[in-house]
């Protein structure tokens, strides 16, 4: 392969367990996400898109060891940061950022601008004085924002703005590897087709590396190189996004996609409703996952559970029926 | 004589730190019986709070509702003193809201919330308002509502409680249901289900529908008229046919542009640049005229009105004539 991989992971696994009882003992677990393997080339952006609680942002924070790692090997860059001590680990931090979803919660609203996009230069100890104020104002450039912005406080900015804010934070370190949790759909449509931008550029401009979060499909298309379909706590497809888009497999990416309404009313799509709700991840079913909800189920998919397989073109699939 | 419900120059301003800021600025909305009309906007454009003024909803104060008529099967809403309200509201015409798991009370179980709203209006025995509980349950696709019933709103998922919501907003046979965003807190998969109900039960029982959102693709699917809001205002308004096909408005253009497609590719997504103003900075003129492509002097100076463009078709510009898809 003639791309670098930054980010690999292997047969990740991360469980959070259920307490219960008067003496609080651990009676199962929710397997957030359950042994996810997944490669993440240096400059691209993967897309992960599933419904709420499939494990997405669980996926996005374990990657970052924001979460710690029930099972399985984190890389990057080739050096296995999986076990590392905090302290060791450091370092990597630098690398690896976070853009959350709500703009509102995520910025410190007692903390003025120029100290919340200079907290990780403080932390990490990176320049001072002039030539940190010198930086943080071409970050404001950079992020689209004025300077004078960084005096004031996070309440006297719109959803769009703080967005931006948080982006600039991120950008603080010079990071090679950006988390994109959601981080436009708290925003308003218009917004929303800025703010997409703003990330494309980025990319161009710095050589970022995004795993980008969304339920949007459409944004996502837009946006991402490759497209990996999460239910449960697994990845049920993943493929370069054109082709994920043009020719679904899995049953579930398929609803998914006819599932998003198209803003032209000429086009009449097949609606196919998903029966049910997501099951629980404490217990998911037997067999594949998906089998109670899926349309197409037989007798198989209940006791066997299929595997991710290759069917050419960078397309992974886990489907007994493709 | 075929509307379920008239908005008529409806002007609504809020009290903020001495000074009246008018958020709903002479906006008029008609919903025909039996039809599903949509309201598109950014978060402040105003469409909520005109929806929540047909209920009479509007907290006042610091709310007011300066002038303008709702007309309801002849009579104005705003007319009426709160008990006749009272006896409309929940009855003849019903609300569904944004967040179902915040909308329901938490120390009730479903079935009694929905009793709630039948007791209130209807005169049923116990038996009955429980037989017409499990058949609302039944009607908008609960399984085993008659276990459900008793379940309270942490038991159930997003999706689910929307549902709930929608059987309450039903239980008295509405005239007129007002969708406030109803699908937006939930994911993609279960907005497909809630949005073939909401239509499924128009047909059934005839309801007029008006659904207020911000997705453009949930309009197209669903809306047989469009109102497109801006900064107060109804900037654009026609059939959704011909919103989509020749939009006429500079920002019902943008708003177009910036949803990325599902199956075409686009370099870089037309966004509409800058934000919406708030209330106390409303420019004069039009008050899209700083994030507008086609601005000429004569947008800062005079408010452009409604003017018609075609069949059941008005645009707020001055430019109207001009404006096409690929413009922008």
């Amino acid at each position: 392969m003639s791309v670098k991989e930054l980010i690999k992971i292997e047969k990740l696994k991360k469980y959070f367990p259920v307490k219960s009882g008067i003496i609080s003992r651990v009676s199962n677990y929710v397997k957030a996400v359950d042994g996810i393997d997944l490669s993440i080339p240096e400059g691209q952006t993967i897309g992960l898109v599933g419904e709420s609680g499939c494990g997405k942002t669980t996926l996005g924070k374990t990657i970052l060891k924001l979460l710690e790692p029930t099972d399985g090997e984190i890389f990057f860059e080739n050096n296995n940061i999986t076990h590392l001590p905090a302290s060791k680990m450091r370092p990597f931090r630098r690398e690896m950022q976070i853009v959350f979803q709500d703009p509102y919660g995520s910025l410190n609203p007692r903390m003025k601008v120029e100290s919340i996009v200079s907290e990780g230069l403080a932390i990490h100890n990176i320049l001072s004085g002039k030539d940190r104020r010198d930086l943080i104002r071409e970050l404001m450039n950079t992020v689209g924002l004025r300077e004078d912005a960084l005096s004031r406080y996070p309440h006297e900015f719109s959803g769009g703005q703080r967005q931006r804010i948080a982006i600039a934070r991120a950008l603080a370190l010079k990071p090679k590897f950006i988390v994109c949790d959601e981080p436009i759909s708290a925003l308003d449509v218009s917004v929303q087709a800025q703010i997409i931008n703003l990330f494309i550029e980025l990319q161009e401009k710095f050589k970022l590396t995004y795993l980008f979060i969304s339920h949007d499909l459409r944004v996502v298309r837009h946006i991402s190189d490759k497209v990996a379909v999460m239910y449960l706590g697994k990845i049920v497809e993943i493929s370069p996004s054109k082709e994920l888009y043009k020719n679904p497999l899995h049953p579930y990416t398929r609803i998914l996609i006819s599932s998003v309404p198209i803003a032209d009313p000429s086009r009449k799509r097949e609606i196919t409703v998903l029966k049910g709700d997501v099951p629980s991840p404490i217990n998911p079913p037997s067999g594949c996952s998906f089998h109670p909800r899926c349309p197409i189920a037989v007798e198989k998919c209940q006791t066997i559970e299929p595997e991710l397989r290759d069917i050419g073109g960078e397309h992974f699939v886990s489907c007994h029926l493709v | 004589m075929n509307n379920a419900l008239k908005i008529k120059d409806l002007r609504i301003s809020f009290a903020s730190e001495g000074k009246r800021l008018e958020v709903v600025g002479g906006v008029s909305i008609n919903v025909p019986k039996g039809k599903i009309v949509g309201v598109v906007g950014e978060s402040g454009c105003g469409k909520t709070v005109t929806a929540l003024s047909v209920m009479r909803l509007i907290p006042e104060p610091p709310g007011k509702i300066d002038s303008g008529e709702i007309i309801f099967d002849g009579a104005d809403v705003l007319n009426y003193s709160d008990r006749d309200m009272r006896s409309i509201r929940g009855n003849r015409i019903s609300m569904i809201f944004q967040e179902p798991i915040s909308s329901l009370n938490p120390v009730f179980t479903v079935g009694d919330q929905i009793g709630e709203a039948l007791s209130t209006h209807l005169n049923l025995s116990r038996q009955q308002q429980k037989e017409r509980v499990i058949e609302l349950l039944k009607l908008v696709g609960i399984p085993a509502p008659e276990r459900r019933m008793n379940n309270y709103p942490h038991e159930m998922s997003g999706g689910m409680s929307q549902r709930v919501m929608i059987a309450m907003a039903l239980a008295c046979n509405p005239e007129v249901l007002i969708a406030d965003e109803p699908t937006t807190a939930l994911d993609v998969t279960i907005q497909a289900g809630i949005l073939e109900l909401i239509d499924d039960l128009r047909v059934k029982m005839g309801m007029a529908v008006l659904l207020i959102t911000h997705d453009l693709g949930i309009i197209a699917e669903v809306a047989d008229e469009v109102y497109v809001m801006y900064a107060g205002k109804v900037v654009e308004h026609g059939y959704t046919s011909d919103i989509f096909k020749k939009p006429h408005h500079p920002y019902t253009v943008g708003l177009l542009n910036s949803v990325p497609d599902l199956h075409e590719n686009k370099e870089k997504l037309n966004a509409i640049p800058g934000v919406v103003p708030s209330p106390d900075n409303f420019p004069d003129g039009c008050r899209f005229q700083d994030r507008c492509p086609l601005v000429i002097d004569k947008c800062r100076i005079d408010e452009p009105l409604l003017e018609e463009v075609g069949n059941n078709h008005t645009s707020a510009c001055w430019r109207r004539t001009e404006v096409t898809k690929i413009e922008n």
